[in-house]
């Protein structure tokens, strides 16, 4: 079922006397469970994009639909939406997570009653029960980002926007926020994820879009988008260096040799170097793939920005 | 009225700053009705402190104001007057992300303003005092309260006009702001502060 549908977005404003075409016939499309990884360089028109699916920035052109419903013109789209945005964690310091988690679920249409409720469960679900009564301001970092994505939840929306969701965390905080985000997809939301860290997005997404100067360069599912990418060539790691005998049998058979690494440049010769090398103990045999790193690296390099 | 400058221009700018502003735009309710709750809440407890702490003083220093119910309305005309440059300010605030000197200094404008003893100038000062924001008001106020006047009611009107002028410009501009966000500087915070500004028609 589609959750989100973006139809050729588009956002003009003016920038120290220019026109700045920041967002140019963008379209997204998002099915339940489903995460898709939204990445760009700075400025390429992530946030403005977010921010028109959100209903925050009115497009120029385009519509949104949420949900069967257009959050520009219907205030109930917002229903099924839950956003964590730019900004210090979208939370009131001074508040406890309780207090945080009962003001936004009213503010998002729920009965004092249900949204404490809610909110505990939730609380206790990320881990953060022991943590109720105290403000946000003495909680770490990832801790206020876990009460983040939890407030965001709180009205039990289809739709989770999350514009950086690791950003500043450490490593062990990072873990727990991309455990989570696996959690709340596999429950049957469709969460629109930006991020820098290319690993993350490659590691949570089933797809990926690549915005550059305002358009979409591409769009693909992450796996089909790797295996496009990456080439076909193997590498063997040998526990022991070889014998020259052996060393000249690989060579002649296309391989080329480098310290105790075989690289082979097609999956036939790997067979044929295998029988040579049989019985010795290898190490690994690996694919060369690329990472999403490599391929956003090569697509916004080959459109540099204007 | 400080208070009210701080909460509105100070709160906008710390909530865009925290992300929490646009989380309440992300509410199915209205926008304008929650600035109004939220309005009508903190002014309560502003007006409770405020009221508690002037009890306070009097008690101990042993002047005397008087309370007549007429003090309500010019009260409310300085009100509006406070909240339409309030959400001038907090505009500013939002537009150009950090404006805290900016507000120190407005601050003092807003002391003279309310404490400038225009309804005892004459002439042609008294004409200019008619169009500054919030100082008949201010007048008015001390005329019953510690004079202990009768309220003028034509100058009470003219106030009023003058205040609720004001309090209109601001909706207006902010209105037209959100009509043609591409020429604010951040159009998403101009997007984000015209119902705030529409909301300030309800108060």
């Amino acid at each position: 079922m589609r959750v989100l549908e973006a139809q050729h977005l588009q956002k003009t404003y003016r920038y120290q006397g220019k026109l700045l075409e920041a967002v140019q016939d963008v379209s997204l499309k998002l099915s339940i469970g489903e995460v898709l990884a939204f990445l760009g360089p700075n400025g390429a028109g992530k946030t403005t994009t977010i921010k028109m699916i959100a209903g925050l920035i009115l497009p120029d052109q385009g519509w949104v639909n949420i949900a069967g419903r257009n959050p520009h013109r219907d205030s109930r789209a917002l229903r099924s939406l839950g956003a964590v945005l730019e900004g210090n964690r979208n939370l009131y310091w001074r508040l406890t997570p309780q207090e945080n988690l009962e003001y936004f679920g009213v503010l998002r249409g729920l009965t004092r009653r249900t949204a404490r409720q809610r909110g505990r469960e939730l609380l206790e679900r990320f881990g953060l029960a022991d943590k109720r009564r105290s403000t946000v301001q003495t909680l770490s970092r990832g801790m206020q980002q876990k009460l983040a994505i939890a407030v965001a939840l709180i009205h039990n929306p289809q739709l989770l926007l999350l514009d950086e969701p690791t950003l500043g965390l450490d490593v062990e905080a990072t873990q727990t926020v991309k455990q989570l985000i696996r959690e709340i997809a596999a429950e049957g939301r469709a969460i629109l994820l930006t991020t820098h860290q290319l690993d993350i997005a490659e590691e949570l997404s089933d797809r990926v879009a690549i915005i550059q100067t305002g358009k979409i360069v591409i769009e693909e599912p992450t796996a089909e988008l790797i295996r496009q990418f990456s080439g076909t060539a193997y590498t063997i790691e040998l526990e022991h260096p070889l014998d020259a005998e052996k060393v000249s049998k690989v060579q002649e058979l296309g391989g080329t040799l480098q310290g105790q690494l075989i690289y082979v440049r097609e999956s036939d010769e790997l067979y044929q170097i295998l029988t040579v090398l049989r019985p010795l103990p290898l190490v690994r045999i690996h694919r060369d793939q690329a990472t999403l790193t490599d391929i956003f690296l090569k697509l916004v390099r080959e459109k540099p920005l204007d | 009225m400080l208070f009210i400058l701080s909460d509105i221009a100070g709160g906008l700018q710390n909530e865009a700053q925290t992300g929490t502003l646009e989380q309440l735009f992300l509410s199915p309710f209205n926008a304008s009705k929650v600035f109004l709750v939220r309005a009508i809440a903190s002014l309560t407890i502003q007006i409770t402190l405020n009221i508690s702490i002037l009890l306070i003083i009097i008690a101990i220093t042993g002047s005397q104001l008087s309370f007549p119910p007429s003090l309500v309305f010019p009260f409310i005309t300085v009100l509006l007057g406070a909240y339409g440059l309030a959400f001038a300010m907090g505009a500013l605030a939002l537009l150009l992300k950090r404006v805290q000197q900016l507000l120190g200094i407005f601050q003092f404008a807003l002391l003279f303003l309310l404490s400038v003893p225009t309804e005892t100038w004459v002439g042609s000062g008294k004409m200019f005092a008619l169009f500054l924001p919030m100082t008949s008001g201010a007048g008015l106020l001390r005329d019953l309260m510690a004079r202990g006047l009768e309220l003028n009611w034509g100058q009470w009107a003219i106030a009023s006009s003058t205040e609720s002028s004001i309090f209109l410009w601001d909706c207006s501009y902010f209105t037209r702001l959100n009509a043609k966000p591409n020429e604010g500087a951040d159009w998403a915070a101009t997007k984000a502060f015209a119902p705030i500004a529409r909301n300030s028609c309800f108060i």
